[in-house]
């Protein structure tokens, strides 16, 4: 049923998933005309930005359906709400898993990178995060109130960070230190994973993927549409 | 034989309207008409057969299953098509039919293809660009190739002209005459229902006020036409709805309530009269018996 699904959101949104398919190639003509150091920084932040892009791509297919009218023919279907959501997810996972694949063999190919900085981004859990954050954690508020639950979840998002940023700068001294060396930590094992953080880094966005995966149901199964 | 559709007192809140404890069955074989003026809760009662909404209480069963429980399995024995169908407008009709098939098991490509030249539908137009006739001859032809037990049809003429309507509706009788199945088809254009129901629901206000046989429905009634003093004689006791015109009351009455007295005109009801007249207070004037 969900391979049904898909072939029907390949064929409804024909036109969008297209043009999320050029995002590699586009990405990739920045990357090839900077050279030395800063070639494989700016490779590292565009493949982060496409992988941003494609992680709300789920969201937009939702939206695009409910604009078009489409979203009630989907509902009506016999299919469970829960492969729906089901569908969503792995919209997102695929296409950043494709974009990924792609980007990362043209800049080998084209750049031949040392091992070990290839081995750095490939090892690295930020995409997994980067699909938590924007993919998972706003896909229940998407599913309960469309545009404005998206625009509501990322707002949330930014008044945390916000008030991250305020807590570091003007908040007491101990915890400015706790919290600049967790961010710091967390930051460091996302990005370069050791044995003993591979738990936090990998474990914990997967446990939370599947518990958004698991609220995003909930909430589908009872929005009335 | 059970009802193709049963639904026991089925509720639904939403905001300030609510559809109250609403008891139907559908029976199988027939086409079952559910009438109402706009917002009396046709729409809502088929997004909650559909599973698009979920009923604050009540039972839906398709043919004796529990739809609540078994929603999208069942679903696959429904077919549906609405005013508006909610198909992408950019695929023809037969990519159409390829897009909607894999979803539906009993899905016969042969019985669509025939569907879709029965119905001379242009094959190289996009579903957008076809004429709203065709659009719903379209979504008629996916709804009945996967052979559903149970035909739902949400105003499917509303926005249709005339002579398309007719065109639509003789369709609509034929090919469900050939396949004997159960069809509910809401509508507030009376006169469709006259045409082809068997059965007559109607829904005032989320209320169901009156349901069964179209032909009981109107032999049970009788529209009484006089002057005012009707107001007074048991027939005027017993009006269950009336008017007043330029030419005096008339009021919708039970069939054999009384002989009517002498000077007032007795008819049978159309759909429409029932539907107009049926609990309409006369300036308080007529006791209505409900």
């Amino acid at each position: 049923m969900l391979r049904s699904l898909l072939l029907r959101d390949l064929a409804l949104h024909r036109r969008v998933l297209i043009t999320a398919a050029i995002l590699p190639f586009l990405l990739l003509i920045l990357v090839v005309t900077v050279q030395g150091q800063e070639a494989k920084d700016m490779a590292t932040a565009l493949w982060i930005l496409g992988l941003l892009v494609l992680a709300v791509l789920p969201h937009s297919l939702h939206l695009r359906e409910d604009r078009l009218g489409t979203l009630i023919g989907l509902l009506t279907l016999p299919v469970a709400r829960r492969e729906v959501v089901r569908l969503r997810f792995l919209e997102g996972f695929l296409a950043s898993l494709a974009f990924t694949t792609v980007y990362l063999t043209a800049w080998i190919v084209l750049r031949h990178p040392p091992r070990q900085e290839v081995l750095e981004l490939v090892s690295t859990s930020a995409p997994l995060w980067l699909l938590l954050v924007f993919m998972a954690y706003p896909m229940p508020f998407v599913l309960r109130w469309g545009g404005k639950g998206l625009l509501g979840a990322l707002g949330l998002l930014m008044a945390g960070f916000f008030l991250y940023v305020f807590l570091v700068m003007f908040g007491p001294r101990v915890l400015h230190v706790t919290w600049v060396a967790a961010f710091d930590g967390w930051l460091r094992h996302a990005a370069f994973p050791t044995y003993l953080s591979l738990g936090f880094t990998w474990g914990l966005p997967l446990l939370l993927g599947l518990t958004f995966y698991g609220v995003s149901c909930w909430t589908l199964e009872r929005v009335d549409a | 034989m059970s009802p193709a559709l049963e639904l026991q007192g089925l509720s639904k809140r939403l905001g300030a309207f609510a559809l109250h404890r609403l008891d139907l069955a559908v029976p199988q074989g027939g086409i079952t008409g559910l009438v109402g003026a706009n917002g009396a809760g046709k729409s809502t009662l088929f997004k909650l057969i559909l599973g698009l909404l979920e009923p604050d209480e009540g039972i839906l069963r398709l043919s004796g299953e529990d739809l609540r429980a078994h929603g999208p399995r069942l679903r696959a024995r429904i077919g549906f098509v609405q005013e508006s169908p909610t198909l992408p407008g950019q695929l023809r009709v037969p990519e159409l039919g390829r897009f909607v098939a894999p979803f539906y098991p009993t899905w016969d490509d042969a019985e669509f293809r025939r569907l879709i030249e029965g119905f001379s539908l242009p094959l190289k137009t996009s579903f957008a660009k076809l004429s709203q006739g065709n659009r719903m001859k379209a979504a008629l032809s996916l709804a009945l190739a996967h052979r559903p037990d149970l035909l739902l049809l949400d105003e499917p003429t509303s926005g249709l002209d005339p002579l398309a309507r007719r065109e639509f509706l003789d369709l609509l009788l034929e090919v469900v005459q050939e396949e004997h199945r159960a069809v509910l088809f809401s509508t507030h254009i009376t006169s469709d229902l006259d045409r082809i129901a068997d059965h007559v629901a109607f829904l005032k206000a989320g209320r169901l006020v009156l349901s069964g046989a179209k032909d009981d429905l109107i032999e049970g009634w009788q529209v009484v036409k006089g002057g005012e003093e009707l107001l007074d004689t048991p027939l005027g006791r017993a009006a269950r709805g009336g008017q007043r015109t330029d030419l005096g009351l008339e009021l919708l009455c039970p069939a054999g309530t009384s002989a009517p007295p002498e000077g007032t005109l007795v008819a049978r009801p159309r759909l429409e009269d029932l539907v107009y007249l049926l609990d309409r207070p006369l300036e308080e004037a007529v006791a209505c018996s409900r």
